[in-house]
């Protein structure tokens, strides 16, 4: 019997057993509060020395002290076991103002796939000979960030030491067919404490401890990256010698996204994507681009997203696994439109070998692979919030045309423009004194060519991306506006913004004509998708015209949201759109809730109608379906041409939420958020919140009845 | 030339190939007991209503010649027998209350709002479908239409209940890439009982368009109580067996969302105990067609 025959032999149900575990649970991780502790004490210590050095010494101190736990169902080591912190004791309370104490180093973090191709190459030994050398050849500053470097991956030798000890620890206890996995594990992760990944397993292994590592240094959100691309080598070598076979890299995989959903907090996106072409423009599918998508079919949970880099050359076999995921009510795998965004990256001067070695950081926000101190999301623009702040300026003494206000409104989204571009600069400067991240700095391309940390302007590329939040209701409301005050003189400026004051109170009727009577974005109608469109020039425009430091570096929108369109919806009063105070914004580049009653071809269209290219920054547009719609073969076709059809003009990225049970509910309860969900039973559609409440029961009935 | 339709839906993806743009006729001669579109069968526009959707502005109260409206103890009615459909009511309503369903459209129009989704046919395949109501019902629109759409290459269906003179039928032949041709009622008294004309006509204009080469999907409402007989499975069967370019036939099942819309049309509902059928029973009904018939059957 093969050695790998006996390892895995049961292990697809306990996989699934510890699936189930991590779908319901809700682990609180005291990750931060432990490098709290031990981060004070090493800084503490280091008082005299330069910043690069002490957070070298830092990052060594917090990596040696990870201690590892190793639930029974795994076979990747890669789970933090911190003890369980008092964080109400005098020590932790010190530690705590120590690190307060200390000079800031705001803005964004992480957003990136680190460049472990050094260590592919020469391993941790190999690494380091090569940093002792440049130390002995450099002097100054770049002395000090390779000794911090240095010490930095003598922490992470360490790490890895560690887990295979902790591995090694475990075998006396284990049972006989456990203990072989146990041993794998040692072996692979003393291997990878100082020589080069000799299996995918061993690379698989290496880049989950790599991104442990880098969340150490208070790194936010490093991801797996391309997996398909790095790994394929090892995999082929793999399977060639015999030593794995397609299913036990499925498992491993699997296991890589349990682990991830076990460390990474709720409520944010990890990313793994696949497909695309190289810098010769050639397909790279391979067959680690279907078995990172199947793992989301065996794993089924929040994390990983897994991104399809769509593009003509896409295998068809890709694209259908993708749809059927989809179609099946998977919402974690998405399109990413790769000419579009290679567009956008050529447009920010990217060479071509590089405009195709691109992630979506987290969600949408695209940065470089291995190269990356792009600050994402920084800040977010809340465009109806300045719009109302126009009206209010304006309601008295209105400018006599509506191109004057419009003029207004843009004159001032500049300054808050500059304003924001100020605030980044300012904090960009601040990491730059205060901030060292040896770690990532390591694994971030050029830091080490130039010998300057990644805080110091060691990275590739440092361009900031902002977001701006609420696009559709922004060109709704602008409409309204050329509409109600200007054309039909229904209302004034002051009229208007009373009812917006009033949040519509009293003026029900107002609001719905507001809402219902004028063409809204989404349903390809120029007259109003042109505001999307003219805002999005202006506001490239606009950025284009600010550099952040340390390298003169790009300013980049996006209309990348997250969570932002329902917390700054929450903030913002109602608008001319109908909107009312409170609710959420339209997400990404989509139509605004329940807006979309021309159906999805209409809502790709207006969301197609301008030049996403520029909005590196990340655009996305949400679609949502009944499940009802998806019960046949034929049905996922029509679902897939109209993604690709999508992506063929100009999409950036689409994710699609076919509708289960739960959002009928959600509908029923708050039918104003989904005017637009379409059901469909046997040749008949309809609006769902059209629908009476029986006919409601008996759809949702019936919806229960196919989840079943 | 202009016609009456109500509706055009985008993203219609059962209703033939690919991805498609479905536009309703209004108006239909026939009278189906389970007609889940009650909406089209009067070739005139109606008026919707959705009681429970106003919110007292008090718009179409003013606006009333007939004075229709009436509020009765905090209530909203309309009264029916005074409304002249003249639909003023409607244009100052935003809140979902009141609706006109139809409306006279040009071909010019209807085919710019087909168009507008032509990336979507090309990758798909796709293209225009027109049902009702009964297109042939407005023959020389239909034509029209139809023309337009081969005009710009997309392929075409349409629907149809065959309750027409032949020779427009014939007409259609080179203009419609596959005919969905209604079978309602196997048994002549039945058909007539149940959709208000004879079953002869529509099977003799079946029979001879498939021998014009036209490809048709036979398409069978099935609705417990009525037709979901044995005898007239094996009839459907039996038909598609004599046509030499039936594609297939496509099962129905009865489902009763039309009553929602006969609420809003103030009709009665006739048939108020109808319900869907259980999944197994329409398995069982594919299944007795099937066994007899040569080409798939399928639920449509």
């Amino acid at each position: 019997m093969n050695f790998h025959d006996t390892l895995y032999t049961d292990y697809a149900p306990r996989l699934a057993a510890w699936r189930s575990e991590c779908a319901q649970r809700k682990r609180p991780k005291q990750f931060s509060a432990q490098i709290v502790t031990t981060s004070a004490r090493s800084l503490r210590a280091s008082e005299s020395l330069p910043i690069q050095l002490r957070r070298g010494l830092c990052t060594c101190d917090v990596l040696q002290s990870l201690e590892f736990e190793l639930p029974d169902e795994s076979i990747l080591m890669g789970i933090p076991a911190w003890p369980t912190l008092n964080t109400e004791s005098p020590d932790f309370q010190s530690a705590s103002a120590y690190l307060d104490s200390l000079p800031p180093a705001p803005g964004q973090t992480g957003h990136c796939e680190l460049d472990l191709s050094r260590l592919h190459q020469l391993g941790i030994d190999g690494l380091r000979r090569d940093l002792i050398q440049r130390i002995k050849n450099s002097s100054g500053s770049k002395k000090e960030a390779y000794q911090s470097f240095l010490y930095a991956l003598d922490g992470f030798s360490a790490l890895c030491a560690k887990a295979a000890a902790t591995a090694l620890a475990a075998i006396p206890s284990a049972s006989p067919s456990r203990c072989l996995e146990l041993k794998v594990i040692y072996e692979s992760c003393q291997r990878l404490a100082h020589h080069p990944p000799a299996t995918f397993r061993d690379a698989l292994q290496l880049n989950w401890l790599s991104i442990l590592a880098t969340m150490t240094e208070n790194v936010g959100l490093v991801v797996p990256g391309r997996l398909d691309i790095r790994l394929i080598s090892f995999y082929r070598q793999d399977i060639a010698a015999g030593r794995l076979t397609p299913t036990e890299a499925l498992i491993l995989l699997e296991n890589l996204y349990l682990i991830i959903n076990e460390v990474v907090p709720e409520g944010l996106a990890i990313s793994v994507m696949v497909g695309g072409r190289d810098a010769q423009g050639q397909d790279v599918t391979n067959e680690l681009s279907y078995l990172c998508m199947e793992a989301v079919r065996r794993t089924k949970l929040v994390y990983p997203t897994v991104g399809v880099c769509w593009h003509e050359g896409t295998p068809e076999a890709l694209t259908d696994l993708t749809v059927e995921l989809i179609g099946n009510g998977y919402s974690t795998p998405a399109f990413f439109g790769d000419d579009t965004i290679q567009r956008g990256l050529k447009h920010y001067g990217l060479p071509p070998a590089e405009t195709c070695d691109y992630i979506n950081s987290t969600c949408v926000e695209i940065t470089p692979c291995g190269s990356s101190n792009v600050w994402v999301a920084s800040p977010y623009f809340s465009t109806c919030h300045f719009l109302l702040e126009e009206i209010r300026a304006q309601a008295q003494t209105p400018p006599a045309t509506f191109d004057g206000f419009l003029a207004a409104y843009q004159a001032r989204l500049a300054d808050k423009i500059k304003e924001g571009v100020g605030e980044e600069i300012k904090r960009r400067e601040l990491r730059q004194l205060n901030g060292r991240k040896p770690f990532q700095s390591l694994f971030t391309k050029d830091c080490l060519e130039r010998g300057r940390d990644i805080d110091d302007g060691g990275a590739r590329y440092n361009w900031v991306e902002c977001s701006f939040v609420g696009l559709a209701n922004l060109a709704d409301s602008l409409y309204v506006i050329q509409e109600e005050v200007y054309n039909q003189h229904t209302m004034t400026m002051a009229e208007l913004l009373s009812l917006l004051d009033a949040n519509f109170e009293g003026h029900e009727p107002e609001r719905l004509r507001l809402l219902k009577k004028h063409p809204k974005y989404g349903l390809n109608v120029e007259a109003v998708d042109h505001f999307v469109s003219d805002t999005v020039a202006f506001v490239t425009k606009e950025c284009a015209r600010y550099q952040i430091p340390p390298d003169a570096s790009h300013f980049i929108p996006g209309a990348f949201c997250w969570i932002m369109h329902e917390l700054l919806g929450r903030d913002s009063g109602a608008t001319p759109d109908g909107r009312k105070a409170g609710f959420p914004f339209a997400d990404g580049a989509g139509p605004a809730q329940g807006r979309e009653t021309s159906g999805p071809t209409a809502a790709i269209l207006s969301t197609t109608s301008w030049d996403a290219s520029p909005f590196i920054g990340g655009v996305a547009l949400n679609m949502k379906f009944n499940s009802s719609l998806f019960t046949s073969p034929e049905a996922f076709r029509r679902l897939r041409d109209l993604i690709i059809t999508y992506l063929r003009r100009g999409g950036f990225e689409t994710q699609v939420n076919v509708v289960d049970h739960a959002m009928l509910l959600k509908a029923k309860e708050n039918p104003d958020a989904y005017r637009d969900l379409v059901v469909r039973i046997g040749g008949y559609t309809d609006y769902f919140t059209r629908l009476s409440p029986e006919m409601q029961a008996e759809v949702m009935l019936r919806t229960e009845y196919q989840a079943v | 030339m202009t016609g009456n339709i109500f509706q055009i839906q985008r993203f219609s993806i059962q209703d033939g190939p690919g991805i498609r743009t479905t536009v309703f006729l209004k108006g239909c001669p026939l009278r189906c007991l389970w007609c889940h579109n009650p909406e089209s069968v009067c070739p005139k526009p109606h008026t919707f209503f959705s009681p429970k959707q106003c919110i007292g502005c008090g718009y179409c109260f003013a606006h009333c010649s007939q004075h229709a409206h009436q509020m009765i103890d905090g209530v909203h009615v309309l009264d029916r027998s005074l409304c002249k459909e003249c639909g003023e009511c409607v244009k100052g309503c935003y809140s979902g209350a009141l609706e006109v369903v139809g409306r006279e459209a040009s071909v010019e129009e209807v085919i710019a709002e087909v168009l507008k989704d032509l990336p979507f046919y090309q990758t798909s395949g796709g293209g225009m479908t027109l049902s009702g109501g009964e297109p042939m019902a407005q023959f020389e629109f239909t034509q029209a239409l139809l023309t337009a759409a081969r005009k710009a290459n997309l392929n075409t269906c349409l629907e149809t209940s065959g309750f027409a003179p032949f020779d427009r039928l014939s007409a259609l032949v080179s203009l419609v890439d596959l005919f969905y041709y209604d079978c309602k009622e196997t048994d002549p008294a039945r058909h007539l009982e149940y959709t208000g004309v004879p079953l002869e006509p529509i099977v003799e204009n079946l029979i001879s368009l498939d021998a014009l080469g036209a490809i048709t999907a036979l398409r069978c409402p099935i609705i417990p109580g009525l037709n979901a007989r044995e005898d007239h499975f094996q009839n459907i069967a039996a038909l598609a067996n004599r046509l030499k370019n039936v594609k297939e036939v496509q099962i129905l099942p009865y489902h009763p969302l039309g009553r929602s819309k006969l609420e809003r049309l103030g009709k009665p509902d006739l048939n108020p105990d109808w319900s869907f059928p259980e999944k197994a029973v329409v398995e069982k009904w594919i299944a007795e067609v099937a066994q007899f018939c040569r080409v798939p059957v399928l639920q449509g």
